[in-house]
């Protein structure tokens, strides 16, 4: 989660630079602002790969159900086969793509290894397949095509210390932030919606987990509703901020402690202009 | 004393920190909303959003704190808790998190109706939040928490007299401590007026404060009486110790000695806190001890250790923060923090 972290920072980052590039403004400082926090999380992309692999090991090791739904792999199987795409409808995942044998390889590093499928558990406790699995494909596709765009990258300053020159660079970058937002939102619900329907697996199912109090949906809609405002309100302020321009004067974090003099605060205090 | 006793002084000792320092952070919001209209109140405003920028989240880390380290390492005592009294933790944390967006949100308005409405949500939620902390507190000392989980009322367990009082108190300590630490950082910056004022409003909350207290014990001895035997047994010396650093912390207040008497001030708070704690020790809710409660060994040394090594990165750390914000001076923003 740190290593998604810093990657959406970064790539997130680097896309409101990319998007303000596409848009001719190709000065340094908007050079400095994409090529700084996309290095860093291209740098990083390659290292979420080994991480998810690591924890998908841990999974077929400690969660297997969790790697089985994953894998819409519905039964246990000797030299089970990677599946990509694909729906899983009664009990079985139609229309996927299968690699032979590449999920035992990958999971227990033996093409021959036993993975246990969806069947080692009751139907009632088995996770939703189709939510898990297509989480981890859009994930996993994302992982990937981060991974290539900034080998795309480095591929060009290796040649000529340059951004590539087409615009198709700028734009997969600039689609690049939400992308890998999308990553993470997709890495949780796999985690999450994967261990259902325990909430400690094996030991403690969600529903017994849940506050037996009332009003629990109601405190719920309290939250949700809240969010909703400052949702808004983020929105409106960022927006605000980037109409500013790029040092606007009063654009400080809550922590810096600010230079505006007294007067000009004034003015802008009571919302007029000077 | 075992591992579970060090790790329940560790966390009353985070609970003493959020007090002092998240609590004159709330207390600079309350008086941020009493501060009067948008002209009037400009200077006071302006001070206390730059006493409390540098340093609100680092303040606010103390709660994370005290919660993270209740459930590891009573994880039963945490679990009856949080369930029984979750609408009033609820409304805490919607009052957290609205706070601070709120603050943030204000610092780069530049229209009134927005300064207005975030700065109103800032205050609100100021006002609100410790209330609901402290109902909380006096739901555990009146006895209102049961050991099963959910066995309480979801009502009465933080709407009764100790909860209410305890609620108030919490609302009056912080008010007092943000005028405290106010008073001299608005004389570090220059601005006799505003350090009298908050020298006068002070002197107004510590006698409030004072007052309030000992209406409490009628109260507390009639809703509590646990806690009565308790806080006039063996948590007697702390509370006497509290009462003359209160006592001692308003004739520093008339004398003009800012400094010392933010020490003063935060000593009186904090052996109240403390003396809660002793006059309820060994029993966290009814029928359940510290040891009881206590997560198993391996874990409870596992987490001391952790702390022991957290603690040699981020006490350096917050002592540097602080000082950088005290020592600073220029010539027109104020700055400084809330902390002693
Ligand atoms: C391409 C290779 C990737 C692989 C093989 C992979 C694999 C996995 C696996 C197996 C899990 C489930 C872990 C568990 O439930 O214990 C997971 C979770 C997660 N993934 Fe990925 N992932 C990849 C890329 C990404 C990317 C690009 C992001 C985001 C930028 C991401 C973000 C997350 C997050 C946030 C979680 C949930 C948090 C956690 O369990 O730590 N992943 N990933």
């Amino acid at each position: 989660m740190i290593v998604a972290a810093f990657m959406v920072t970064g790539f997130g980052v680097a896309a409101v630079y990319a998007a303000a590039m596409l848009r001719g403004k190709r000065d340094r400082y908007h050079r400095l602002g994409f090529l700084v926090p996309f290095t860093v999380a291209a740098a990083l992309a390659p290292v979420q790969v080994v991480v998810g692999d690591w924890a998908a090991h841990f999974l077929a090791d400690y969660q297997p159900l969790k790697l089985a739904a994953i894998e819409g792999l519905t039964h246990t199987t000797q030299g089970a086969p990677l599946s990509l795409g694909g729906v899983y409808v009664d009990g079985e995942l139609r229309y996927a793509l299968e690699i032979p044998n590449a999920l035992s390889l990958l999971a227990h590093w033996d093409p021959d290894a036993l993975v246990l499928g969806l069947d080692q558990a009751p139907a009632d406790l088995r996770p939703p397949v189709n939510v898990v699995h297509w989480s981890f494909q859009i994930m996993v596709a994302i992982g990937f095509a981060l991974v290539a765009l900034g080998g795309w990258l480095a591929w060009t300053w290796w040649r000529r210390r340059a951004i590539p020159r087409t615009r198709w660079f700028l734009a997969a970058a600039a689609l690049a932030g939400p992308a890998a937002v999308l990553a993470l939102e997709a890495g949780w619900v796999v985690t999450e919606v994967g261990r259902q329907p325990w909430v400690v697996y094996n030991v403690l199912l969600t529903r017994d987990a849940v506050n037996p109090q009332p009003g629990l949906t109601t405190g719920l809609l309290l939250v949700l509703a809240v969010y909703a405002a400052l949702t808004v309100a983020t929105v409106y302020v960022l927006r605000k901020l980037a109409r500013r321009g790029p040092v606007p004067a009063r654009a400080l974090a809550p922590q810096e402690p600010s230079t505006a003099s007294p007067d000009e605060d004034q003015t802008e205090r009571d919302g007029g202009t000077p | 004393m075992n591992s579970a006793v060090v790790l329940l002084v560790v966390l009353w000792t985070g609970l003493t920190l959020y007090t002092l320092f998240g609590g004159a952070d709330f207390g600079g919001g309350l008086w941020d909303l009493l501060a009067g209209g948008a002209e009037r109140g400009k200077p006071q405003r302006e001070l206390i959003e730059h006493s409390i920028g540098p340093v609100w989240e680092a303040n606010h880390v103390w709660l994370i704190f005290v919660i993270t380290l209740f459930w590891t390492g009573f994880p039963t005592a945490f679990a009856a808790f949080a369930a029984t009294l979750y609408i009033p933790l609820t409304l805490a944390a919607l009052g957290i998190i609205a706070r601070g967006a709120a603050f943030a949100f204000r610092k780069v308005s530049d229209e009134l109706w927005q300064r207005r409405l975030f700065g109103a949500a800032f205050a609100f939620s100021s006002l609100v939040t410790p209330f609901f902390l402290g109902t909380t507190l006096g739901a555990v000392a009146s006895r209102r928490v049961p050991t099963d989980i959910a066995a309480g009322d979801p009502l009465t367990s933080w709407l009764n007299p100790t909860s209410i009082t305890t609620g108030v108190l919490a609302v009056a300590t912080t008010a007092y401590l943000a005028a405290v630490y106010l008073t001299a950082d608005a004389r570090r910056t220059a601005t006799p007026e505003l350090s009298d004022a908050f020298r006068r409003r002070a002197l107004l909350t510590g006698a409030g404060l004072g007052v309030l207290t000992l209406a409490a014990l009628p109260i507390v001895r009639v809703d509590a009486p646990h806690l009565f035997t308790g806080l006039t047994g063996p948590a007697l010396p702390l509370v006497a110790g509290g009462v003359v650093a209160g006592v001692l912390s308003m004739a520093l207040l008339l004398t003009r000695r800012y400094l010392i008497v933010r020490i003063t001030a935060a000593l009186a708070v904090a052996t109240i806190l403390w003396a809660w704690a002793v006059a309820q020790y060994p029993v966290m809710l009814p029928g359940l001890t510290v040891h009881v409660a206590a997560t198993s060994p391996a874990v409870l040394d596992a987490v001391l250790w952790v702390l022991a090594v957290g603690a040699a990165v981020l006490i350096p750390s917050l002592i540097y923060l602080y000082t950088v914000f005290q020592r600073e001076h220029p010539p027109h923003a104020t700055h400084a923090d809330i902390a002693p």
